[in-house]
């Protein structure tokens, strides 16, 4: 995939861009292979696997929604499960109290998040970097406690997706597969061609340098207004795939701190500011969770002491370290300039 | 000449792939004034970051007093006696005018029977005993250099390297600065003059070196050397002027 | 009454928190380095000295004088191995590393002490009060205030008038323009790191005395600590006193209108600030 620009009226005349690679094919036909695999899981997979997947998937996508904000606009936040929390809570109200279909209302409920981001960010944009972070973890646990007092989703003691009652496994998995596809399409997928967009090159300018960004005509102010809301709802439709499939919400598990833990370290280890980093990171963090989770105390440990040895050590994760040894995008969103030899 | 008080051996510097040295010989005896001309970018301030310790270099680059001291940290050069007025001054903003200088008398070389008191530098400059408790940030640009020189000079220098201390200041006050620099020197301090004015350069320096690219292209007496040798030297000889 | 009631308990259990905040105010106000194990150190320490005071029969103020030492040294050593390598203009990577660091030692407290709450036996003192009116004061609660505005006083005076204050208010202005004029930054900011962990160890004491301890509570702390800064403005010591007597009156009056209310109406009182004087009740503009 090569697009013809003229670039320079007194060089060349006529410059040929590549933006597509072959890693990045193979890749791409992965890919979607992957998300159409996922879709039809109630066809070849257990309840077992279909329930794993959801997280594994849950993970990705929350994971992909933080790296868009640290690792492009700049935004680090550090109460994501905010937006887990809110949009898992409209889905659960929507479904069991206003009676719209649970898998409908999942799609519904990002309306909440997304909500949530205006406000939000209308408070904290004055606030950089580290104090930015602990802004949005105040917004969480106020969320976190509003939800506590609030009587009419059951405050304290939580509420149950009763009405999943009605319909049979097989349509449950099929509906949270579908949705859990869904979800990896608009999440990853929608990264992927944000960052290839006009808009991609202005994100990596302001991650570069805000200043000479908006120097050069970049509204530094509205583009991280819109990474701001787009990571809301792509994290809400995480947090309600993941509660859909959970079947149970409480205000401490849907506003856990947890998910900012998953997605800091996901992206951290996996490699920040790039999708391959946030898959390698997620598939690094549930077969750890699988295969050490049952040393409780001493495996969290272990993975917060890794994750300060990757910020002093190895800030560009597993990621950088294999860009380093061959070079074969997954995701390619570099521009490169092909010139034609007469 | 005896051993120089401060001098480079072949120094180069380099900011991450760019190298902005290449292997530059300075020296400065006691008591001197020296003058460092160039064009932007020559490599004027990079000589100077270099010698202070803000770039890394290697130890026999830079020596003082016979001693190698290339790549030492900037806390260890001041109190080895060399002090910096900084290009742009950086003055400590939020900071009154005399707590941006106690800075420099709390981290002096010499403690006791120093050359250089508050006094001394409100004798030099009348206007900060005035403006003593004012936050700097609310002088003008004449008065902040002269907190940025009366700071360095409470370091207690033996050697003061002065970059670009008339830039952006009206000819009246660069004046008025400038004539405090026989003052200094007379104290024995020696002095680096970076410097865009070539005839204020000229004027009010022993000797100078002229650079150009990250080399030097000429040096000499500074009352010896003729205005066509030092334009030859500014702009390269294929821009000599005519 | 019930008012003024909760007023004055407001400003007692702002007198704790104003020993969480001067930390926070020393690092993050005037240093600008972040450091999420704000908490955690604190709980570390409360965790630590009553474990000693139980194994050594100690009373609270033996352990007062050693938790001011260990966290000094502890300071120090966070500021040599973690910070010194993370600190730069791009604040993510501090962040990212205190992140997990504080994971860990969550975790590692957990391990250690089990999720158990404690306190430190505080003798006849913990009940002590006196009466004013129809008023009931906390003699405990007292002398926490009274700490917390004699340790505000010293680091605001430290700050001000010192050879260690200015060094560090001018490597905080510009460090390299403070290394040019003879400071060495990495001692300056050393020293104000094991300061204010010192000053935690303060806050340990006086928290495992008038409550409980528990070794995932850490992530509060900071929370209280960071609004207190924040309310009362970035870099204003006595801002963040004033800020921690805001956030202990807010949960007090809060906590007297619906008991689930009070520690959202801090949050809510914060928000408030930031939305109407971002720069806090002290700061400059």
């Amino acid at each position: 995939m090569t697009e013809t620009v003229a670039i320079n009226s007194d060089g060349p005349g006529i410059v040929r861009v590549q933006r597509q690679t072959t890693s990045g094919f193979v890749a791409m036909a992965l890919g979607t292979s992957m998300i159409a695999a996922i879709g039809s899981m109630p066809w070849w997979a257990s309840q077992g696997q279909i329930r794993d997947v959801v997280e594994l998937c849950c993970y990705i996508a929350v994971a992909a929604m933080w790296n868009l904000l640290a690792g492009y606009a700049g935004l680090v936040s550090v109460g994501q499960q905010a937006f887990v929390g809110v949009a898992a809570y409209a889905m659960f109200v929507m479904a069991q109290l206003w009676g719209v279909n649970p898998f409908f209302a999942v799609i519904l409920a990002v309306s909440a998040p997304a909500l949530l981001a205006i406000p939000t960010y209308a408070l904290l944009h004055r606030l950089d970097g580290p104090y930015f972070a602990i802004g949005t973890w105040v917004i969480a646990e106020v969320m976190r406690l509003a939800t506590s007092i609030f009587a009419y989703v059951n405050a304290g003691a939580g509420m149950s997706l009763r009405v999943m009652t009605g319909y049979s496994a097989d349509q449950r998995a099929m509906g949270v597969s579908f949705l859990c596809a869904f979800m990896l399409l608009v999440t990853v997928g929608g990264s992927y061609l944000l960052l290839r967009s006009r808009y991609g090159l202005a994100l990596t300018a302001v991650r570069d340098n805000p200043v000479a960004a908006a120097s050069q005509g970049v509204n530094v102010g509205r583009l991280r207004f819109l990474i701001w809301m787009a990571a809301a709802v792509g994290t809400g439709l995480a947090g309600a795939v993941y509660f859909l499939a959970q079947l149970r919400i409480t205000p401490p598990s849907a506003y856990d701190p947890n998910w900012a833990s998953i997605a800091i370290f996901v992206v951290m280890v996996g490699g920040l500011g790039s999708l391959e980093g946030v898959i390698i990171g997620a598939l690094i963090y549930f077969f750890a969770d699988r295969w050490f989770g049952e040393y409780g105390a001493i495996y969290l440990v272990v993975l917060g002491l890794l994750t300060l040895f990757m910020a002093i050590f190895a800030r560009g994760g597993v990621w950088g370290v294999i860009c380093k040894i061959v070079d074969a995008p997954w995701f390619p969103t570099r521009r490169t300039l092909l010139e034609d030899k007469p | 000449m005896n051993t120089p008080l401060l001098s480079t051996h072949g120094l180069v510097a380099r900011y991450g792939d760019f190298q902005a040295l290449y292997g530059i010989d300075f020296e400065i005896g006691k008591g001197e004034v020296v003058a460092l001309i160039g064009a932007n970018g020559a490599g004027k301030s990079t000589l100077l970051r270099s010698i202070i310790g803000l770039l890394r270099v290697a130890p026999e680059m830079v020596i003082l007093d016979g001693r190698p001291v290339g790549g030492c940290r900037p806390h260890r050069m001041i109190a080895d006696g060399v002090a910096i007025v900084p290009e742009g001054r950086r003055l400590f903003t939020g900071m009154s005018v005399e707590d941006n200088l106690r800075v420099a008398i709390d981290h002096a070389r010499v403690t006791r029977n120093a050359a250089w008191t508050l006094e001394g530098i409100f004798a030099l400059f009348p206007i900060l005993r005035e403006k003593r408790r004012v936050p700097v940030e609310s002088l003008s640009g004449g008065q902040q250099q002269m907190v940025a020189i009366g700071r360095a000079l409470l370091n207690q220098p033996r050697l003061l390297l002065c970059d670009e201390i008339s830039l952006g200041l009206a000819p009246k006050v660069v004046r008025e600065i400038y004539q405090s620099i026989p003052s200094i020197s007379q104290s024995g301090t020696s002095i680096v003059l970076v410097e865009q004015d070539v005839g204020l350069a000229k004027s009010a320096s022993d000797r100078l070196y002229c650079m150009l690219e990250g080399r030097t292209t000429l040096t000499g007496r500074s009352r010896d050397i003729s205005r066509e040798a030092i334009a030859e030297a500014y702009f390269g000889g294929s821009h000599a002027l005519a | 009454m019930h008012w003024l009631d909760g007023l004055i308990q407001g400003v007692l259990l702002g007198g704790l928190y104003a020993q969480y905040a001067l930390g926070m105010a020393l690092m993050f106000g005037v240093m600008r380095i972040v450091n999420l194990t704000h908490g955690d150190l604190m709980i570390l320490l409360a965790l630590t000295g009553i474990s000693l005071a139980a194994r050594f029969a100690l009373g609270p103020w033996p352990v007062l004088v050693i938790l001011v030492v260990l966290g000094a040294i502890i300071g120090l050593l966070l500021q040599r191995l973690v910070l010194d390598r993370v600190v730069g203009s791009d604040p993510l990577p501090s962040l990212i590393a205190t992140f997990g660091l504080s994971m860990a030692l969550q975790n590692a407290m957990l391990q250690f002490w089990s999720a158990d709450t404690r306190s430190l036996g505080a003798g006849g003192i913990a009940q002590a009060s006196f009466q004013i009116g129809s008023l009931f004061v906390g003699v405990l609660p007292l002398i926490v205030l009274l700490t917390a505005t004699v340790l505000t006083g010293s680091l605001d005076a430290t700050l001000r008038h010192t050879r260690f204050g200015r060094a560090l208010r001018a490597s905080s202005v510009d460090v390299e323009a403070a290394a040019m004029t003879g400071v060495n930054p990495k001692n300056v900011y050393a020293g104000a790191t094991a300061i204010a962990v010192a000053i935690l160890g303060f806050a340990a004491v006086f928290q495992s005395m008038r409550a409980t301890v528990a070794p995932a509570d850490g992530p509060f702390q900071l929370i209280y600590a960071f609004e207190a800064v924040i309310i009362g403005g970035m870099g204003s010591i006595w801002g963040a006193f004033l800020g921690a007597m805001v956030l202990g009156i807010s949960q007090s009056i809060g906590f007297r209108i619906d008991p689930g209310f009070g520690i959202l109406a801090g949050h809510l009182v914060f928000l408030l600030v930031l939305a109407l004087r971002p720069q806090g009740l002290m700061g400059k503009v």
